[in-house]
């Protein structure tokens, strides 16, 4: 009796890890191709896109203002570079607003004498509640600047600050340590304009900075640090941009507009209620939001991402810190899934209920579960004389060839239609790292991601600030 | 019996096979992609080297005759590139520099094949040659642009409108009101908008049937088209436009108003600054401020206590583009209306550096002004408005202006404002000779004597 139970267990365990290996590797067999195909097609259109200033100088005038939300809390080495690199944006109507979030180092004193700020007599007022304000700052010299110091409240709350100032009918998200390409909004705002009526959101693809020069706020010279959790990092991005949102920002399915560049609409974030402060991955939980509510008031929302408005920033360069951030990462998904759950299979909420939200619960915070008990139970069923070596190997085998085929396959769109590391080094670097990834680095990951779900579920969830090292610039 | 637990046929040896297979494949896959970059990278050097050469072979500008020997000599990738580098030439060229390559490139007969091309090519050559066509100024390349805006392709479409918007021609306007006037044609309104404007530059009057549409987007797109470009030509229309049931549409028309001074204009946007949605209102008041309507002052003081945030400050800012940022209305808004009314004020003003301007104004060296801003400071200061002139004590680049301020600080503040200036004193980025007066006159014998206190006798 008790052998057929067990028998009857280790069956379920590897029934359960056979539907995990097949339903995660053939959606990202069909996002792959989605996002093959339509980077593909991206890539030509982009030749002939609807906001050429170059073509059309009266569009600069028609294109709508955008501000940008920059979040700064102990930013002291980084907030001036980035500011600089803001300003050099080429849209013609920009505000920054950078919000000082409370810091305790001399965040406010550098923008002070980087921008000669002066305070003013301005009093933002909105309808998202935040901090208080305690004071505001216009820039003697460059009028599109603007700062306000807050109390601290974390990223979310300074974002809905940032948002009540908004005068603007879009906003840009980003991180105070990023470095945005000149030309990253014009691309951003014409996904917007193709389809204003409902593209609500649109997310930039980031990109590692760490190992390239910046100069008078630009990334002049981009090349790949040659270490090991930035290289890693690198093919990591590379895959969930070009061989994952887009895929899913083709069937409206998308989830993730990232906090380093995220284009927003304010009436539309405004009316989800802005930023949640309960969450430590507000970005990813803004746009759940903003796709539950579009669905409950049969809005006819999207969420899009546009892979040539890239933005810069600096990639976590040891596994300290790195395991960090991939915790709170991890840590956030836990909290949006609880906060949302009741939109899992649920046809009510279309791609997002039935497609995205599970791929979230099963693949994402499952996922380690799932792959923990594989690592664990295969040998276990193996040794007890349960399970044939050879199924074992041959799984395993499949696993890490499916993933390399992917990371290659996203090496391969990024280095050709959207290249911007330096070829040939960088790619063979890349390369190589996507055959090794999987050897180490993926059950690190694991690791952390177990820890992380151990922290949600049983223990307590704080926000883990990186340590920043400042960019490389010219001498 | 439970059931049997999963077994694999293969033996040890064709296990070892498999893997070493998808080994061996995921190897070769990493090659391939690698040969595959270095394939797209090489073609990419080649081709920027190439078009550099042919770049200093076409500049300057090659006569007609020349030209077409260049493009009859050279192999397919190279007209490419030719084509490339002329369109390029015409796009950053001066206006003279631009006629001399237009000229050379119809004699050669270059502009004859890319007629031909957008008539008779397949899609990725039509859009190729839609695309050029709209770089060289030529009356037939209009006419065939005018045509490709009902191409099967959306591309070539788009290409086409592009185009016409680029070359300013007004010959290419009906084609875009018809495009425009139609429920749905695949193009950004943006992009129509922005073409329609630049074709209708000189005579802004072709767009007058678009306001008169039945359609809803058609009427949006002209608007917007006029916010670029209007003039008295179209007041009447953009009059009775002004009464669109539609708000985007009511909206754009108070921005192409903004662009016609006439009294019609001013009375037509003083009435949309009353308009129940709140866009339209801001717009209007932006319009009014643009227009510098010193009759309308009274519109935008009244907007300061409208209910929405945006309305109140473009209220300001007309306010201040209508009169300047005068004393007398700060006290007005400061008399009449709430509170609300007079942050917003100040707030949008400061931002163009309102409370900067006013302390400059202390110097004495004109007089009246020295005054007004001196009475506008003290009804500042009295009402509250201390956050941002307390900082000027601190940071503004004349000391003894600075003094004066705070000088004025200490005839008009409360005592808290007087603790917070002692407080600034103690600070380390306060300048001494501020830091010293404010001590002496706020904790010294003086002030101690008006207190009622004895000094001490040292």
């Amino acid at each position: 009796m008790m052998t057929a139970w067990r028998d009857y267990f280790v069956l379920g365990i590897q029934g359960l890890i056979f539907f995990y290996f097949i339903t995660l590797n053939g959606l990202y067999l069909v996002l792959l191709l989605l996002s093959a195909a339509w980077c593909r097609r991206y890539k030509k259109k982009a030749a002939l896109h609807p906001i050429d200033f170059d073509a059309l100088e009266s569009l600069k005038r028609l294109i709508p203002p955008v501000t940008l939300i920059v979040p700064a809390y102990n930013e002291e080495r980084v907030i001036a570079q980035s500011v600089r690199s803001l300003l050099g944006i080429e849209y013609p109507r920009i505000q920054i607003a950078v919000i000082n979030d409370g810091s305790t180092d001399n965040t406010l004193e550098e923008l002070t004498r980087s921008f000669s700020l002066r305070k003013a007599e301005v009093r933002p007022s909105g309808e998202l509640p935040t901090q208080p304000i305690r004071d505001f700052y216009v820039s003697v010299v460059e009028p599109r600047l603007v700062v306000i110091d807050k109390q601290n409240g974390g990223k979310a709350d300074a974002l809905n600050a940032g948002i009540n100032f908004c005068e603007s009918p879009y906003f840009l998200a980003m991180d105070a340590d990023s470095v945005v390409e000149p030309e990253a909004l014009t691309y951003a705002v014409r996904a917007i304009l193709e389809d204003p009526e409902r593209v609500v959101a649109v997310a930039g693809i980031v990109r590692g900075v760490n190992g390239s020069i910046v100069d008078g706020g630009r990334v002049r010279s981009p090349s790949l640090q040659l270490n090991l959790w930035v290289v890693m990092q690198t093919i990591e991005y590379v895959r969930s941009f070009l061989a994952g949102r887009a895929g899913w920002s083709q069937i409206n399915g998308l989830l993730m507009v990232s906090g380093a560049f995220g284009l927003i609409q304010k009436a539309a974030c405004v009316k989800v209620g802005g930023y949640s402060t309960k969450t430590v991955t507000e970005d990813l939980e803004l746009v759940v939001r903003l796709h539950r509510y579009a669905r409950e008031h049969k809005l006819d929302w999207r969420v899009v991402f546009a892979p040539d408005a890239v933005c810069w920033t600096e990639m976590p360069s040891s596994a300290a810190v790195l395991s960090r951030q991939r915790k709170r990462w991890h840590e956030g998904l836990w909290q949006t899934i609880a906060a949302h759950r009741a939109m899992c299979f649920r046809p009510r909420y279309g791609v997002v209920g039935m497609l995205s939200m599970p791929h979230q619960v099963i693949h994402e915070a499952g996922g380690p579960f799932v792959e923990l008990s594989g690592l664990v139970l295969l040998p276990l069923a193996y040794f007890l004389g349960m399970l044939s070596f050879k199924a074992f190997v041959l799984y395993m085998a499949f696993a890490f060839f499916f993933s390399i085929v992917f990371s290659l396959m996203a090496v391969l769109i990024d280095q050709t239609l959207f290249p911007r590391h330096r070829f040939p080094r960088d790619a063979l670097l890349l390369l190589v790292f996507a055959l090794i990834e999987n050897f180490g680095y993926r059950q690190l990951y694991l690791s952390w991601r177990l820890a992380a779900s151990w922290n949600y579920l049983f223990g307590k969830i704080s926000w883990r600030a990186s340590t920043r090292t400042g960019f490389a610039t010219r001498a | 019996m439970g059931p049997r637990a999963l077994t694999i046929l293969p033996t040890l040896r064709e296990l070892e096979v498999a893997v070493l297979a998808l080994g061996a494949l995921a190897v070769g896959l990493a090659i391939v992609v690698y040969l595959l970059m270095e394939t797209r990278h090489r073609r990419q050097i080649r081709r920027d080297a190439r078009r550099l050469i042919l770049r200093s072979k076409l500049f300057p500008p090659l006569a007609a005759d020349a030209l077409r020997d260049v493009w009859k000599r050279s192999g397919g990738g190279d007209k490419e590139l030719i084509e490339e580098v002329l369109v390029g030439m015409c796009a950053s060229a001066a206006d003279e520099l631009k006629a001399t390559i237009e000229r050379s490139v119809v004699g050669s007969g270059i502009f004859d094949r890319w007629i031909s091309d957008v008539r008779n090519g397949g899609p990725s050559t039509r859009v190729r040659a839609a695309t050029r066509l709209g770089y060289v100024h030529d009356l037939r390349g209009v006419f065939e642009l005018a045509r490709a805006t009902g191409d099967g392709s959306l591309e070539v479409r788009m290409a086409a409108v592009l185009g016409l918007g680029r070359l300013q021609d007004p010959r290419g306007l009906l084609a875009l009101v018809t495009i425009a006037s139609k429920p749905s044609s695949e193009i950004p309104d943006f992009t129509l908008a922005a073409a329609l404007a630049g074709c209708a530059q000189k005579s802004p009057g072709g767009l007058a049937n678009l306001l008169r549409a039945r359609e809803t987007r058609a009427r949006v797109i002209g608007t917007w088209a006029l916010s670029e470009v209007a003039d008295r030509t179209v007041l009447r229309y953009l009059l009775a436009a002004a009464r669109d049931p539609e708000p985007e549409v009511r909206a754009k028309v108070a921005r192409a108003l903004a662009r016609i001074d006439h009294p019609q204009s001013i009375e037509a946007l003083h009435r949309m600054a009353g308009d129940p949605i709140w866009f339209v209102r801001v717009r209007a008041l932006d319009a009014l401020g643009k227009l510098q309507a010193r009759s309308e002052e009274e519109t935008a003081l009244a907007s300061l206590g409208d209910k929405v945030r945006e309305v109140r400050y473009r209220a300001a800012t007309a306010l201040r583009q209508v009169g300047g940022t005068r004393g007398d209305l700060v006290a007005k808004a400061l008399a009449a209306r709430s509170r609300l009314s007079f942050d917003s004020l100040i707030s949008e003003w400061d931002r163009e550096g309102f409370l900067w301007l006013l302390v400059a104004g202390l110097s004495t060296r004109d007089f009246p002004s020295f005054l007004q801003s001196r009475e506008t400071l003290k009804l500042l200061i009295g009402a509250g408005v201390v956050r941002a002139l307390t900082h000027l004590i601190l940071v503004y680049p004349d000391v003894k202006l600075r003094l004066r301020l705070l000088r004025l600080f200490l005839e008009v503040s409360s005592p808290s404002t007087q603790e917070e200036l002692i407080a600034l004193a103690d600070g380390p980025r306060c300048d001494r000779r501020v830091a010293a007066a404010i001590k002496r006159i706020l904790t010294g014998p003086d002030a101690r004597r008006s207190a009622g206190v004895n000094p001490s006798p040292a």
